[in-house]
């Protein structure tokens, strides 16, 4: 709507009082509408983060601390296979460990090659050893990931989050990474 | 602005309104003649219903002969080797197999789709030679140059690098290069020969052919089309068990 | 006796009903032909005329046109096969399996979606090429050669998304490497993939999250963008051509 002015208004200084006004106005609808859509922007990304993990990810239980000691000596330290979890338990030299099955190549599952002794990545050839996951040839920059593992009460559990884990730059097993004993 | 003439009594001022706003381009120009127009009906409409038709019929006929691929059901414990991104993103896997994932896979990407794509029409704001394929004899020069220029060198830079790679180079730099295998190999020599050869090829536009900006951009442009066809076929049908490089015609099938 | 059908569809034609749908006469003269466009909501999409060179077929090749064909083909298919399509991992393989196998017309209804959307890919970008070439991004047709490219980058996304839908081993493992890719993003990829597809791995969050993408968001974003390109490639004078 467009208003004439009147003389009065403008020597009154009304012109300049009615302007401010305007982009008073103007920056209070800017200003509102910017943060409406800020809040929404900020309500979706937290709604979008799930919060209840399944599988990998997740604290697995492993069994029984002595069940998995019974296993490792019946079948000569055969690593055990979580599905779910991703991981291998393992026998280093003094400890249980758990090896995350993403081969650090190019991040192909592992198997554990029952013929060889040894973990075999097919697509690539990584060759890691049985008890340590070091790497024993192919192009694994360096053994495999270790997740964190804890016993409470006799049990196993391990934490599958792939953002926590025990990444080792040297090529050997180190003895400070046993987090659970295995005695 | 207040008008400082005579004021007009109340009610008495003269009132306009925006009827239309016709701006040159937006409508058919009365300049040109009637013979260089056609009704959209029948004339637009007719060709538009029998190239739909011809695709429809086109569709039933190939969707009748080939079945969409279907393997077995998913299971995250068996890694297919090699496994393939779907075609049109194998440019990408490609390039990620040349230099660091997150160069390839996201920076590169990214300033291809959301930075050098659409300012194009930015850099290149004259309308020389809209309305026709290539602007003109120089431009269909350039055009042929760049497509030449960026086939042979990208299929230049994997044999390069396959070759480099299978002499060893990466252990090589990880002893002999500041930052190991991280910096140069995967960092800094990709960058360099991406930005480089660009470079090069709008410096060698610009002295063979005396091109212009839109010359330059299409320069450019078939640059981005020829790597980014060549990277697809070659990490569509030359890479096999490995991510390996083979001969299209020798490709062994997939592991699975 | 013979002119009886004649009759009837001129009456059905002078009736009060029909020419409240349709306000004008047969198109068969200038006026009816441009009435014939400017009334109807889905013709309106054109110009009452064009610039002859327009038409030329070698000009355009009708990349632009075939590709929002193809979508409207991908829309009707992929609504039909979701009706029989559960986006579980538990049903999702066996539903196409399904669909192959004991749906009537089921094969061929995957496989003209599958077919179209590797097309659609190869139309948008031949559909960008000739744009290029022709110059058509120049003044005033900037805005719309950017829209163009991101609605390029949405058939991208589109057919990403559908691809994992199947859950067989091709579409986990393509689906990984892109998972793979994201998490590559510099410092905030691990947040970047862990919304994108709702865990650390490929799994029912990371499906329904595409399903919801592929049939719901992207092609309400793509749809509302195209509503952009059409009508703004007539608001910026047509067709481009030789000035």
């Amino acid at each position: 709507m467009i208003r004439p002015h009147d003389e009065t208004s403008i020597q009154a200084g009304g012109m300049i009082a009615r302007l401010k006004r305007r982009q008073l106005l103007r920056m209070g609808f800017l200003g509102g509408t910017v943060l409406a859509v800020g809040e929404i922007a900020g309500v979706f990304l937290p709604f979008f983060h799930v919060n209840k993990i399944v599988g990998l990810g997740a604290k697995v239980p492993a069994g029984k601390k002595a069940d998995v000691l019974a296993g490792f000596k019946s079948t000569n330290d055969h690593p055990v296979l979580f599905v779910e979890g991703k991981f291998f338990l393992i026998h280093p030299p003094g400890a249980i460990a758990a090896a995350y099955r993403k081969c650090v190549h190019l991040g192909c599952a592992v198997p554990f090659n029952d013929a060889e002794d040894r973990f075999h990545c097919p697509c690539h050839g990584s060759l890691y050893d049985k008890h340590t996951v070091v790497v024993l040839g192919g192009p694994a920059p360096r053994p495999l990931d270790l997740f964190n593992i804890e016993e409470s009460g006799g049990n196993l559990v391990v934490d599958t989050n792939p953002l926590k884990l025990l990444v080792r730059s040297d090529n050997k097993w180190d003895p400070a990474l046993a987090q659970v004993k295995d005695a | 602005m207040p008008s400082l003439g005579p004021q007009p009594f109340p009610g008495q001022e003269k009132r306009l309104r925006l009827l239309a706003f016709v701006r040159q381009d937006a409508v058919i120009r009365v300049d040109k003649r009637v013979e260089d127009t056609a009704m959209v009906w029948p004339h637009l409409l007719l060709i538009e219903f029998i190239v739909a038709m011809l695709w429809l019929v086109g569709l039933f006929i190939i969707s009748a002969l080939f079945n969409a691929p279907l393997q077995d059901v998913s299971s995250p414990d068996h890694t297919p080797n090699p496994s393939k991104a779907p075609w049109y993103l194998l440019n990408l896997q490609e390039l990620l197999l040349h230099m660091d994932k997150a160069l390839a896979g996201v920076i590169v990407p990214t300033i291809l789709l959301f930075v050098f794509l659409p300012l194009i029409p930015y850099i290149d704001r004259s309308r020389e030679g809209v309305g026709r394929y290539f602007t003109d004899k120089t431009g269909l020069r350039i055009f042929q140059f760049s497509a030449v220029y960026s086939t042979v060198l990208t299929f230049a830079l994997i044999f390069i690098d396959y070759l480099a790679k299978k002499a060893g180079y990466i252990e090589w730099s990880s002893d002999h290069l500041p930052g190991g295998k991280q910096l140069f190999p995967n960092w800094l020599i990709p960058i360099g020969v991406m930005f480089g050869l660009s470079a090069l090829l709008v410096f060698l536009v610009d002295r063979l052919f005396g091109a212009t900006t839109r010359g330059k951009m299409i320069a450019l442009f078939t640059g981005f089309v020829f790597v980014y066809v060549v990277l697809t076929f070659v990490g569509t049908s030359m890479r096999g068990p490995g991510m390996d490089l083979y001969a299209p015609w020798s490709l062994p099938p997939t592991i699975q | 006796m013979l002119d009886l059908p004649t009759q009837a569809w001129e009456w059905v034609r002078r009736s009060y009903v029909w020419r409240s749908f349709f306000r004008h006469g047969y198109p068969d003269s200038r006026k009816n032909q441009s009435l014939a466009v400017f009334t109807n909501v889905f013709l309106h999409l054109h110009p009452v005329k064009v610039r002859r060179h327009a038409l030329a077929i070698p000009y355009t090749w009708c990349m632009g046109g075939l590709s929002f064909f193809l979508f409207l083909v991908l829309t009707l298919t992929g609504t039909l096969l979701m009706f029989y399509y559960h986006p579980t991992t538990d049903l999702a393989y066996a539903d196409i399996k399904d669909m192959e196998t004991v749906v009537v017309f089921g094969q061929l209804l995957r496989n003209m979606h599958r077919w179209a959307a590797h097309g659609m890919v190869i139309t948008v970008f031949l559909h960008m090429a000739r744009v290029f070439y022709t110059g058509s991004y120049k003044p005033p047709r900037e805005f719309n050669w950017v829209v163009g490219v991101l609605l390029f980058f949405l058939t991208i996304l589109l057919s990403y998304t559908g691809y994992l839908l199947p859950w067989d081993q091709l579409a986990f493992w393509a689906v990984t490497v892109g998972y793979n890719i994201a998490a590559a993003t510099p410092f905030i990829g691990n947040e970047v993939s862990y919304l994108l597809f709702g865990g650390f791995e490929l799994g029912p969050n990371a499906l329904l999250r595409f399903y919801v993408l592929h049939v719901v968001g992207l092609p309400v974003l793509a749809g509302f963008l195209m509503a952009i390109h059409f009508w703004r490639i007539r608001k910026d004078g047509g067709i481009s051509g030789p000035l």
